[in-house]
């Protein structure tokens, strides 16, 4: 905003308006926004389990251990309606 | 550990932070969720019948995607994390690694061989109201001003407008973070 010294993201209470607004370098740099009801999103964890793996040996000579995280899951939206983002420069 | 881990991931993800529901314990078995894709609705006079349209169901199914994610840690540092400090600070290591696998499928994954994320789902177009698709994204055409922002969260979704338990995911780019 040029004109207000305000800033729409306001970082004193993290929030967008009257709702919180959490920061994620998952979307694009285009300052896209996604607001969403998040309880409507869904994230399946299939196995019951997080897998660690620790590796000592590939990189034994550089004296590193490789750990490897995996886990086996998915997501959908149980309405997808709950979520609007905006498309280009915006919010 | 999955009972350990995912309070912890909430405090780090931004998709669990704002709320996401975890079925933490599926089975092998791919899960289908049914949801409503034409929501029934009519009008009438107010002593004439109603004659609502069929209500159409869909199903999304959930399957199991292998998401991985590699640390590189030096033995040294492993030898010292009897260090309470150091044991602490691997530990967070470990379930950033995971919220930031979480959040890429969530919000960016592509739907080749992974999730479909939020930016890649779906969406209505035009007047269409599907529940399942989501809303039709917006474009601001230019810098977004506060008389602007209402637009985003007043839209009337099927009906209903959603307000509470409503969250923004955003990139804010460094130069709006004003604080010196």
């Amino acid at each position: 905003m040029s004109t207000f010294p305000e800033f729409l993201y306001d970082h004193k209470t993290s929030k967008v308006g009257p709702y919180p607004s959490i920061v994620t370098n998952q979307l694009s740099d285009s300052n896209r926004a996604i607001l969403i009801k998040a309880d409507e999103a869904v994230v399946g964890l299939f196995g019951n389990s997080i897998q660690i793996t620790s590796d000592k040996y590939t990189y034994a000579t550089q004296y590193v251990t490789q750990i490897t995280v995996s886990i086996l899951a998915d997501f959908n939206m149980l309405r997808g309606g709950a979520v609007v983002s905006s498309d280009s420069a915006a919010v | 550990m999955v009972d350990f881990i995912v309070p912890a991931l909430r405090n780090k993800s931004a998709i669990l932070g704002a709320g996401a529901v975890i079925l933490p314990s599926l089975s092998g078995s791919n899960l289908s969720i049914p949801r409503v894709s034409i929501p029934g609705v009519a009008g009438s006079g107010e002593t004439t019948d109603v004659s609502i349209g069929s209500i159409a169901f869909e199903q999304f199914t959930l399957s199991a995607n292998d998401y991985h994610a590699k640390l590189l840690v030096s033995n040294q540092l492993l030898a010292q994390a009897k260090d309470p400090a150091i044991d602490a600070y691997l530990k967070d290591m470990l379930i950033i690694t995971v919220s930031k696998l979480v959040d890429k499928m969530c919000i960016s994954g592509n739907g080749v061989g992974q999730a479909t994320g939020l930016t890649d789902m779906s969406a209505n177009t035009g007047t269409n109201v599907d529940p399942g698709l989501l809303c039709a994204p917006i474009t601001f055409g230019g810098a977004t001003t506060f008389a602007k922002l209402p637009t985003i969260w007043t839209l009337q979704i099927s009906g209903k407008r959603i307000a509470n338990g409503l969250s923004f995911l955003s990139r804010v780019p460094s130069g709006l973070r004003s604080r010196s």
